[in-house]
């Protein structure tokens, strides 16, 4: 067997600790269409109560959530070293966007959205202050993308106004076509979003 | 349209010239299971009057789910180049097998068709067999012993520099069928067990 030359296994799965299992599974089943496949209670001695293993693709589970009844949300976490984000990719702009206005229907807020020049990206909260990142490559090409982190603008991102850009896209925009007219500036949003007071 | 990025369009297919458009497809199917997906002769009298390409036919060849891998472009008076070696050009075309036995089983079957082997060798990242085709353009047919194409990476920008490990197919298949791991066989050439009798000279076969 090799046991010199690195492996790049690929990314798999991340765990979250969570004081509410069922607000936590039932946010993730609503936005990310993850269901569980399995729920288990931690044998004694663990410091879990239930452990649920959850996918919304082939993996048997992309998210595993550790319970412990009552657990808070870090006060501090600004100034505390975690996890900032995890990221979700969709296919297309309209699996994106049409996936914006479901989430604006069910009333759960956004806290940012932006073209990033690699990709477009908008940003949530989970029930536990958890940043989910939903987004789209601008590219069609992976290795275009990867060109292109490799070579960003100083000012990195420019805000979007979703609204704007669904409007754009309906009225026959085509996705690079939104692109353009969003690092343009064209969609940026009328009331800036409140990325200071917003916890990341 | 993205018209300043770089985008990574993947490699898809390879056109030779030949004089022996039947015999090449012939040696592409039976060696790499490469079926004709369309074929057709150019008039002479486009040729004649340079109305149309400079060749009298062409043939798209495929082994898998792509249109064409290969395109023959037939020249009649085309000829082997003589003094290859010494001009500029292809040097070699490779195909992948995905297990170390379609490796070895390919292997024992091309010879079995009397088709002869130009030398084989482990280059620490796979094991690969050389053959000359009926135009002597060196086809390559390899097994990455590392299993992923992201490791074999990894080995290429740590290699070691050092001559190819040459291997005598026939002694692989042998210690293979005595229960050899490929990862085992590929420790075992690197070591020179499987050396051929007789080297091949790297001045005419690499």
């Amino acid at each position: 067997m090799n046991t010199e030359i690195t492996i790049h296994p690929k990314f798999q799965h991340c765990g979250l600790t969570t004081g509410n299992l069922d607000a936590m599974l039932d946010w993730y089943r609503k936005v990310l269409g993850i269901v569980v496949h399995a729920r288990v209670n931690s044998p004694a001695g663990s410091p879990f109560k239930t452990v649920a293993f959850a996918a919304n693709d082939e993996v048997n589970h992309r998210l595993s959530f550790f319970e412990t009844p009552g657990l808070p949300s870090d006060s501090d976490r600004d100034r505390h070293a975690r996890v900032q984000h995890i990221a979700f990719e969709y296919k297309s702009l309209d699996d994106l966007l049409g996936t914006y206005l479901r989430l604006k229907t069910l009333g759960i807020p956004l806290l940012w959205a932006a073209d990033q020049f690699i990709q477009t990206a908008m940003y949530y909260h989970d029930p536990e202050g958890n940043i989910v990142e939903l987004n789209v490559n601008n590219f069609d090409d992976d290795w275009a993308v990867t060109e292109q982190l490799q070579n960003l603008p100083a000012r990195l991102h420019v805000n979007i106004d979703l609204d704007k850009v669904v409007a754009a896209r309906k009225a026959g925009a085509s996705p690079w076509e939104v692109h353009e007219r969003a690092i343009g500036g064209e969609f940026t949003p009328d009331a800036s979003y409140e990325l200071h007071t917003t916890r990341w | 349209m993205n018209t300043e990025i770089t985008v990574h369009p993947r490699l898809h297919h390879l056109g030779l010239i030949t004089a022996k458009l039947d015999e090449m497809t012939e040696w592409y199917r039976k060696v790499l299971g490469m079926t004709i997906t369309q074929r057709a002769k150019i008039p002479m009298v486009a040729r004649m009057t340079h109305q149309g390409p400079p060749f009298s036919g062409f043939a798209f060849v495929s082994n898998d789910e792509m249109d064409h891998r290969v395109v023959f472009f037939e020249i009649p008076k085309a000829d082997i180049d003589p003094d290859k070696r010494r001009h500029t050009g292809l040097q070699h075309v490779a195909f992948e097998c995905t297990t170390m036995d379609d490796l070895l089983g390919t292997y024992v079957r091309i010879k079995n068709l009397g088709i002869p082997l130009m030398w084989a060798a482990d280059h620490g990242v796979a094991f690969s067999l050389y053959y000359q085709d009926p135009d002597h353009n060196v086809v390559e047919i390899f097994f990455n012993v590392y299993g992923s194409p992201l490791t074999a990476t990894e080995y290429m920008k740590s290699a070691r520099p050092g001559m190819p490990s040459q291997i005598d197919p026939d002694k692989l298949v042998a210690a293979r069928k005595a229960g050899a791991e490929p990862w085992d066989l590929h420790t075992r050439a690197v070591a020179g067990e499987f050396a051929p009798a007789e080297p091949w000279d790297p001045q005419s076969h690499f």
